[in-house]
């Protein structure tokens, strides 16, 4: 990558680890400006590598659950009383999130990828809708139905509730 | 410094282990809604950064596609969380 893209990545990356912070350590009422800024981010990242559709569909898809995360109602925010200290499972389970990312980093530093040819353009709007309309049509039927489903179940239920 | 797939992997293992972390410690649905993002954005990431350097020829986009079937399951899993989590907030 050239300067210019260089400079873009250090940029949105800043963005992302910055929301990615925000959103697991600070209080409840930040976490939706940190999802926020990790959309934004994570578009600026998705663009500098050239992947332009996906970076608009990413940055509307966790755009919106920002929005939906800050609709939430505060008494659901608050149920669980994040402000009483951690217990033995919490403090493992955020040492254990610790040891993921080593061996995340670790794997990303020690690993031997295979360096293909994949340029294809900027937006690649074309290439991806014809794997998704075309080779991949069954797979995208399968994920549009459980998502349809799980929205079906959830209507479902939020139906018994109402009555 | 030349940014390779290194440098993006990285950033997407920091936002699936904050995402990890998060739901580890908290103890609210709306740190574990909060959660979602992070963890399927940092994997999004490694897809669509794979896809640029280290995918072969023949198949240059595929991981451009999971991406955004990835960031669909976000939006999706967030809106269904959100929603059970509003039924459950007493009026």
């Amino acid at each position: 990558m050239d300067t210019l893209h260089s400079v873009l990545f250090y940029a949105f990356a800043a963005v992302t680890v910055g929301g990615g912070l925000v959103t697991s350590l600070l209080g409840r009422r930040a976490r939706a400006l940190g999802i926020g800024a990790v959309a934004f981010g994570l578009a600026g990242l998705d663009a500098d590598l050239d992947a332009g559709f996906a970076a608009v569909v990413t940055l509307v898809a966790v755009g919106a659950s920002a929005l939906l995360l800050l609709g939430l109602p505060p008494a659901t925010r608050a149920a669980g009383g994040e402000e009483q200290p951690a217990g033995i499972a919490q403090q493992l389970g955020a040492a254990l999130a610790g040891a993921v990312l080593l061996v995340l980093l670790y794997v990303a530093f020690n690993g031997h990828y295979f360096g293909g040819a994949t340029f294809t353009g900027q937006f690649n709007a074309a290439a991806l809708g014809r794997l998704l309309a075309g080779r991949d049509a069954l797979a995208l039927e399968a994920v549009a139905a459980a998502l349809l489903v799980a929205g079906a179940v959830g209507g479902r239920i939020l139906r018994s509730r109402a009555r | 410094m030349t940014v390779g797939l290194v440098h993006f992997l990285f950033v997407g293992a920091f936002l699936f282990a904050a995402g990890a972390f998060l739901v580890a410690r908290g103890r609210s649905s709306g740190a574990a809604l909060a959660a979602v993002p992070l963890l399927l954005g940092g994997a999004g990431l490694d897809l669509a950064a794979t896809s640029r350097f280290a995918a072969s020829s023949s198949d240059q986009v595929g991981g451009q596609e999971f991406a955004i079937v990835v960031a669909a399951f976000t939006f999706a899993f967030v809106a269904l969380g959100a929603m059970l989590a509003r039924m459950e907030t007493p009026r």
